[in-house]
């Protein structure tokens, strides 16, 4: 609705069509002829036949109430459409960047990290958009918890005030869309996004890894992501190799091998993505037996068990994991009945390459950490367990569960994550597609026992489908012609509607100040009109009180 | 002077018997001495002596048994044939303009007033009294009598004149009963056509018979106060004039007041008392000038 240029801003543009009242006073002065007024004279005889100068000796005498009622119709316009002219203070004050600032941001953020956004945000007069992707179920509710629980100060005014603005679109808010499918939409509608004001999205690398991986965004001028800063729990807790340096494990047979690679593969996402830098190397358990040193040296380790995978390699792997490290192990956690798994067994073969993911299977041992489990497969060796939490659950069913355990008294903890890779029906898309390298960064990079995986990114089946087009029944292929996204320039309209909605402090103030003259001027005219009229209306009075005194 | 009566309030009375009654009163109660009660043959009241009453109208024998002043008054005796003649043309219709109120006189209610009043007075001395309104569509006569009751009916006459056409011309069928009357008393605005109206006083101009006109205006006609762009409209022709009244006013005066000047040196030419009379003034004042003007003649 604001208009702003470099010398001046209208609050309210849609108004200035009141200056069509102008046309009021031009009317009454200039094209309304003055209709002589009828009046019975009985001697009409004794009047000359004079030609009447009347209209233009009217106009001639109005001309200054004419000025005066157009000024009068113009302030009242100005005033009503909120004019100020801005001065150079002001114009520095104009927006100079657009913030994004994503709900899983907000998240993982620190109180002051968000208190210096927010800071930063309202120095440089920036406009700020909140973006809740990937949280379908977000309501105000939540919003309004998760903003009493960050901002205290500033910065809770900051959130409620400037994010949480909507560009008043009726299907979708902008700030409030949901989910990382209108995350990805979003951006990549941005082509429409003509602003030269930079875009920084507040964003968790998960966002930036799938906004890389789906498409990339063609938006000038370029994004500037920022992550926060505790999002990786390893990267701060000083691992010693760093962002650049993370190896990684894989230990898998030869029946594993594909899937081995394929992890690898994905592994390379993340590299790609540009989130941390991971060196895998694939090797085979009876490689493991003859150099274990191998361990010591790594970050994590991933184990693809097959049939011929001996036990004693899992526990040569938790004994020689240097600390603060990670294990993968697929695991059927928490299942009881052997019969149960024996029942839903897959056949490898049978499924082909459609399930070419890490499907565990044939399960054949069953691993307990619990200690009383006696029909753990990891009988012989028992290891201190300090913590334990299942992080994904589906049901009561736990899908990722992870343990720190204690090798030894002397040695640090490591991490050990357990997949049930078997009682999900989603697994085998969750492997085979793009969540893949989620997980595993996900598995990487987080040691917080509390930072739970969210099923909030998965992508639905429908997007699946887009990103990798396979036959589907009737033998067509998938394109994305057929998922034609309808991308529309909602950060456009709402960096416009934003822009157009937010006086800052100073403009506020300004806006008052104009106010204000306008209001007074707007007096002075009034009065000068009152007085004006007044005068010109003297004579006539001034001659009847004559016409009195006379008689 | 508290009597007097503003021509707004008397405009929204409609009982002219009692206008004309109120407006004589006043006159009679008024500082000077009465005319039409006096010495006379028939008694007609005692009324209280007042200093400046003549000492002579002292009812001496009255004041032995009573020990108090009376002075005697008696009825007057008249025999005056006084016809009233109304001017009931158009243009008698216009109303003056009052500059703090709406209510408006209009020259035809003034004269209506006027000549209640007068016939009023003249009945009171036992005068006969006749009306004649005299406009080119209507005429109203009544025929010259005296006593109360033919004053109601003049009362009634007057009250229904209205103003249409102009005024006749010569040709009217009541002269000679005009030319009958000791006195006529003419009220016009003397807005006339061709003239008519000054050969009809002319006509009405002879030896034994009084002629007394009252000639009424405006304010705003008299001063041409008018303001602005102006369609003048004869109410009697119909004609019109689309004129600024600021530009042509000193032209209107000038040729206003040699008009003006030209009744009055015809009217004096012929030995006629001319009265002006302002329709925005009390009619007190008009009633009053016309009363010590008589007296001084007297």
């Amino acid at each position: 609705m604001l208009f702003s240029s470099q010398f001046l801003t209208i609050v309210w543009p849609y108004f200035l069509l009141a200056l069509l009242a102008l046309a009021i006073p031009v009317w009454i002065h200039w094209f309304t002829r003055q209709k002589p007024e009828p009046l019975h004279f009985a001697q009409l005889n004794l009047l000359p036949d004079t030609k009447p100068f009347a209209r233009k000796h009217i106009q001639l005498q109005e001309k200054r109430l004419f000025i005066i009622r157009s000024l009068m119709v113009l302030v009242s316009v100005l005033l009503l459409v909120g004019l100020m002219v801005n001065n150079d203070d002001n114009r520095a004050r104009q927006a100079n960047a657009i913030n994004l600032l994503s709900i899983d941001y907000l998240e993982l953020i620190s109180v002051n990290d968000l208190e210096r956004i927010a800071e930063r945000a309202q120095q440089s007069s920036s406009l700020s958009f909140l973006l809740v992707p990937g949280y379908p179920q977000f309501n105000d509710e939540d919003f309004s918890q998760l903003i009493t629980a960050k901002g205290q100060g500033k910065e809770r005014i900051w959130l409620t005030e400037y994010c949480n603005e909507s560009d008043g679109d009726d299907s979708l808010p902008a700030n409030q869309w949901h989910g990382i499918v209108n995350f990805i939409e979003y951006l990549q509608s941005q082509q429409a996004y003509q602003d030269d004001l930079p875009l920084n999205l507040y964003v968790s690398r998960q966002l930036k890894y799938y906004a890389l991986q789906l498409n990339p965004v063609p938006i000038e001028p370029e994004l500037n992501w920022h992550f926060p800063t505790t999002e990786s729990a390893v990267i701060n807790d000083g691992l010693t190799s760093g962002l650049n340096d993370i190896a990684i494990l894989i230990i898998a047979n030869e029946s594993r091998h594909s899937h081995a690679l394929q992890l690898q593969a994905a592994i390379q996402q993340i590299n790609l993505a540009g989130l941390a830098k991971v060196n895998t190397e694939v090797i085979l358990p009876s490689q493991l037996k003859a150099d274990v040193s191998k361990l010591t040296s790594t970050t994590g380790v991933i184990l693809l068990t097959d049939n011929e995978t001996p036990t004693t390699v899992i526990e040569s792997v938790i004994d020689s994991l240097p600390g603060n490290s990670f294990f993968v192990i697929e695991d059927a956690i928490a299942v009881t009945e052997k019969e149960k798994i024996a029942a839903r067994e897959l056949n490898l073969g049978q499924q082909g390459g459609q399930f070419a993911g890490m499907l565990l299977e044939p399960v054949l041992f069953r691993k307990r950490l619990n200690q009383n489990d006696k029909a753990s497969a990891f009988s012989n060796k028992q290891w201190p367990i300090l913590s334990q939490q299942d992080v994904w659950t589906q049901g009561n069913t736990p899908l990722l569960r992870v343990s720190q355990i204690q090798p030894n008294n002397e040695s640090e903890a490591i991490r050990l994550w357990q997949l049930n890779s078997r009682f999900h029906p989603q697994w085998s898309d969750l492997l085979e597609q793009r969540q893949l390298p989620h997980l595993l960064y996900f598995l990487i990079f987080s040691n917080q026992l509390n930072n739970t995986f969210s099923e909030k990114y998965l992508l639905p089946q429908s997007w699946l489908k887009r990103l990798n087009p396979v036959d589907d029944s009737n033998g067509n292929i998938g394109t994305d012609a057929k998922h034609k996204v309808t991308a529309r320039p909602m950060l456009a309209k709402a960096i416009a509607r934003q822009k157009t909605q937010q006086l800052s402090q100073h403009q506020k103030q300004q806006y008052n100040h104009w106010q204000e003259i306008f209001a007074w001027l707007l007096c002075l005219l009034f009065i000068a009109e009152r007085l004006l009229s007044e005068l010109q209306s003297r004579p006539h009075r001034q001659s009847r009180e004559g016409d009195h005194e006379a008689s | 002077m508290s009597t007097l009566l503003d021509p707004n309030i008397l405009s929204k009375l409609a009982d002219l018997p009692l206008i004309a009654r109120r407006l004589a009163h006043g006159l009679l109660q008024g500082p000077h001495t009465s005319m039409m009660r006096g010495t006379g043959i028939e008694f007609s009241q005692y009324r209280a002596y007042e200093p400046g009453d003549d000492l002579a109208r002292l009812d001496w024998k009255l004041f032995a048994r009573s020990d108090k002043y009376f002075i005697r008054q008696a009825e007057r005796e008249s025999d005056i044939k006084v016809q009233f003649i109304c001017d009931s043309s158009a243009s008698m219709s216009i109303s003056g303009k009052s500059a703090n109120t709406s209510a408006t006189l209009t020259k035809i209610e003034y004269a209506r007033m006027l000549i209640a009043t007068l016939a009023y007075l003249a009945q009171q001395q036992g005068d006969s009294v006749s009306l004649s309104a005299q406009s080119s569509t209507v005429q109203i006569d009544t025929s010259m009598h005296n006593g109360q009751r033919h004053l109601q009916r003049l009362m009634v006459n007057l009250a229904q004149i209205e103003c249409h056409g102009i005024f006749p011309g010569q040709q009217r069928q009541d002269l000679a009963r005009i030319l009958s009357a000791n006195m006529v008393v003419l009220v016009t605005d003397f807005s006339q056509q061709d003239d008519e109206i000054f050969e009809f006083i002319e006509s009405l101009a002879g030896q034994n018979r009084e002629v007394i006109v009252f000639q009424l205006q405006s304010l705003q006609e008299l001063n041409f106060s008018y303001q602005g762009l102006i369609r003048f409209i004869d109410p009697e022709t119909g004609e019109d004039k689309i004129v600024n009244a600021e530009q042509i006013k000193t032209d209107v005066l000038t040729r206003q007041q040699a008009y003006m000047q030209q009744v009055k040196q015809r009217m004096n030419k012929l030995g006629i008392e001319l009265y002006s009379c302002i329709i925005e003034q009390p009619l007190d004042d008009a009633l009053r000038h016309f009363l010590q003007n008589r007296m001084k003649l007297r």
